[in-house]
């Protein structure tokens, strides 16, 4: 071999090495780049509205998967139904990979507002998964718009009456006092009018 | 030998040019970002907001940032703010501004989650230098800038505003969930009244 060509080898493998170390610095493949992940977060659908949520809540949807993000003690005090607990800075523990990397299931963050589902929509989108979505106004505007829904005024439309009236079935369904009159929890006694056995008769008087 | 060392100096030089395109770089792991997320260091105070806001002339190194539409950026903005609208934010020109470490960028919106979106954006790009508002412009400008409130100190819309458990509890419904679990369905209990005795026979 001449010298040369030893020179040569020697320059291939100086840029072999250059070019790995340029490449291995840059994103992995599968994680998407802040200019993407930009793009994603203005053109996705990302949100779900309280209404929406109760109206699936409501008909005991099997696709929906409800991550609470709050801490444990906010957790055992108050959540949806059926939520399963994942404080935000455990989002991306592997054990909770399957269920928020879904391609069947809905799955839906929420917190007291937007802010921490937010954050973890973001995540989940730079990891690229899909199917994950915002419950906009988080527990908060849970309160406002299911529980406890204002009434519209008096020159409102009938779309609002019809949501209004959606919210209110809504309300007692929940629970959250909206409802006057009667507590919604009790359920109305049930009457079974028994008719009178008549005795029977026979035998020697 | 020497026409192949040519070729590959070629093909290493287009490598490394289309990485220097993509010089906007995570400086957090997804992981890490996860990690730091509950941190609200830099959302600014609605104190230091109008300190800075009233005090702000051309020597000030601090930038207003809009980021609604030109729409809404023309109806009204904050005095000095430029405007980079949030669906475009990726092109180049408006992502070198965003990004810029030159001025201290004090990022405003439409809404609280677009402004939350831009500023986990930049807390994971690594950029250190720059302050996000909460709150949508309407707030800003009625309850910061023009009229200083009540409603403008403790706004932090993560807390919790109600007592969600007490105003279940209230008037329970059927689907309501409480910490413990589902609440058992009462038992029904029927009472059956005692069968009389068939008469018949002779006594």
């Amino acid at each position: 071999m001449k010298k040369i060509d030893v020179l040569y080898v020697g320059i291939m493998l100086v840029g072999a090495f250059w070019a790995f170390i340029v490449t291995s610095n840059s994103e992995p493949i599968s994680r998407v780049t802040p200019c993407k992940l930009v793009d994603i977060i203005a053109q996705s659908d990302k949100y779900i509205s309280t209404d929406e949520l109760a109206r699936r809540l409501m008909s005991d949807d099997p696709t929906l998967t409800l991550i609470d993000l709050r801490n444990k003690q906010e957790f055992n005090s108050y959540s949806l139904n059926g939520a399963i607990n994942i404080p935000l800075q455990d989002l991306l523990n592997k054990q909770y990979v399957d269920i928020i990397n879904q391609d069947v299931q809905t799955v839906i963050f929420y917190s007291n507002s937007s802010d921490l589902a937010v954050k973890a929509w973001m995540l989940t989108q730079r990891m690229g998964y899909s199917n994950n979505y915002i419950l906009k106004g988080g527990l908060n505007r849970w309160v406002e718009t299911i529980l406890r829904p204002e009434e519209p005024s008096a020159t409102a439309t009938l779309a609002d009456y019809e949501k209004y009236s959606f919210r209110k079935a809504a309300s007692a369904y929940f629970g959250g006092g909206s409802v006057t009159g009667e507590s919604v929890s009790k359920k109305p006694a049930l009457h079974i009018k028994r008719r009178k056995k008549a005795a029977a008769g026979g035998g020697c008087d | 030998m020497k026409r192949y060392l040519i070729i590959y100096l070629v093909g290493l030089l287009a490598l490394s040019s289309c990485n220097t395109k993509q010089d906007i770089r995570f400086k957090l792991s997804p992981e890490e970002a996860a990690q730091e997320a509950n941190s609200g260091s830099y959302v600014i105070s609605p104190e230091l907001l109008g300190d800075i806001y009233y005090s702000m002339d051309k020597s000030s190194n601090y930038q207003f940032i809009d980021l609604r539409t030109p729409l809404l950026y023309d109806n009204g903005h904050l005095k000095g703010a430029i405007n980079i609208p949030f669906t475009a934010l990726s092109h180049n020109h408006n992502c070198e501004t965003f990004i810029s470490q030159k001025h201290i960028n004090i990022i405003y919106g439409e809404s609280t989650e677009q402004v939350i979106f831009a500023g986990f954006l930049l807390q994971q790009l690594g950029i250190q230098n720059y302050f996000i508002i909460l709150g949508d412009y309407d707030f800003i400008e009625n309850n910061i800038i023009k009229h200083y409130n009540v409603l403008s100190a403790p706004y932090n819309p993560e807390i919790a505003q109600y007592n969600y458990a007490k105003i279940v509890k209230e008037t329970a419904g059927s689907q309501n969930y409480s910490g413990g679990g589902k609440t058992a369905k009462p038992t029904l209990h029927i009472k059956r009244r005692k069968k009389a005795a068939a008469g018949g026979g002779c006594d």
